[in-house]
């Protein structure tokens, strides 16, 4: 039974995250690279002298940035920092899919959020008594959305609607008070 | 006698206009097809827009012309607030000609 929960709890995950193997692969092959790359500078330094001093020459030719080759120096590190940054939040970021699993006892079950957007939709339209397609949701991580066209001379009940929407959106992970959003004008049926 | 749980009553534009179309006929005393009836909205309130002649001899209301044509206004918001359940904003009615035994059906 443990082995079966552990199973479950994997390919849940499995489904609701997308693989981050590739990034994380990507981030530690730079991140090798360039340690090679500063260990091999090193040693060369060290059996070299020489070439330090050439080195330095060199840095100081770009420190002057005006010149065309410090523009380039600084145009290839920032892109490098842009790139390094975005392949490390890439990484580490939790990689989110659109679903979520629901609670079942004796199997995975994996819904789309588009599928919980269309029962949340069908509950708001009923609070509200609006035809279903006058009813507009988003579903969020924690947080349902619902855009609502009023009937002309049909006032609806905010209030109401909201109260349908989060008991409905609780068993679907979605704690946060839904936000309800009635546009100004109407329609007419 | 069960009354159900599930399930809703939606009106339509087209019904709705048939609703304000057929009182307003009653009341000037005309036939539905001489009633024309445009719907809108006006901040969440729905608004009639309609076009009738007027029969007064058939009318179900009395009065100067001025007085009928207030009453039927009023009362052709009542009816229909009844009836299809949406507030009525405004009404907006012009009589476009009498109708009827004395003056109309000679005329045509």
């Amino acid at each position: 039974m443990t082995s079966e929960t552990g199973a479950y709890r994997r390919i849940s995950r499995r489904e609701t995250h997308s693989s981050r193997a590739g990034w994380a692969i990507t981030v530690a092959a730079a991140v090798m690279a360039s340690a090679a790359a500063a260990g091999v500078a090193s040693v060369y330094l060290i059996v070299h002298p020489s070439a330090s001093a050439r080195v330095r020459d060199g840095f100081d030719g770009a420190a002057a940035l005006d010149s065309p080759g410090g523009h380039r120096i600084v145009a290839v590190c920032v892109a490098a920092v842009l790139i390094g940054i975005v392949l490390i939040v890439v990484a580490v970021a939790p990689g989110h899919r659109a679903r979520r699993s629901l609670e079942a006892r004796r199997a995975v079950v994996i819904a789309d959020d588009k599928v919980i957007a269309r029962a949340l939709a069908k509950t708001a339209a009923g609070a509200a008594e609006v035809p279903r397609d006058q009813v507009e949701v988003r579903v969020g991580r924690t947080r349902a959305v619902v855009r609502l066209t009023p009937l002309a001379g049909a006032a609806i009940d905010p209030a109401a609607v909201v109260q349908a929407v989060s008991s409905a959106g609780v068993g679907y992970g979605l704690w946060r008070t839904p936000r309800v959003l009635v546009a100004q004008r109407a329609v007419v049926g | 006698m069960t009354v159900p749980q599930e399930g809703r009553t939606v009106i339509r534009a087209q019904a709705l206009r048939r609703i304000a179309q057929a009182t307003l006929a009653e009341l000037a005393g005309v036939a539905p097809s001489e009633v024309s009836v445009q719907l809108a909205d006006v901040r969440g309130a729905l608004a009639i827009e309609a076009a009738t002649p007027i029969d007064l001899g058939a009318a179900r209301v009395s009065g100067t012309l001025i007085e009928r044509t207030a009453a039927i206004t009023a009362e052709l918001t009542t009816r229909f607030e009844r009836t299809a359940e949406r507030t009525v904003g405004q009404v907006r009615l012009r009589l476009l000609r009498l109708a009827g035994t004395q003056t109309g059906r000679r005329a045509e």
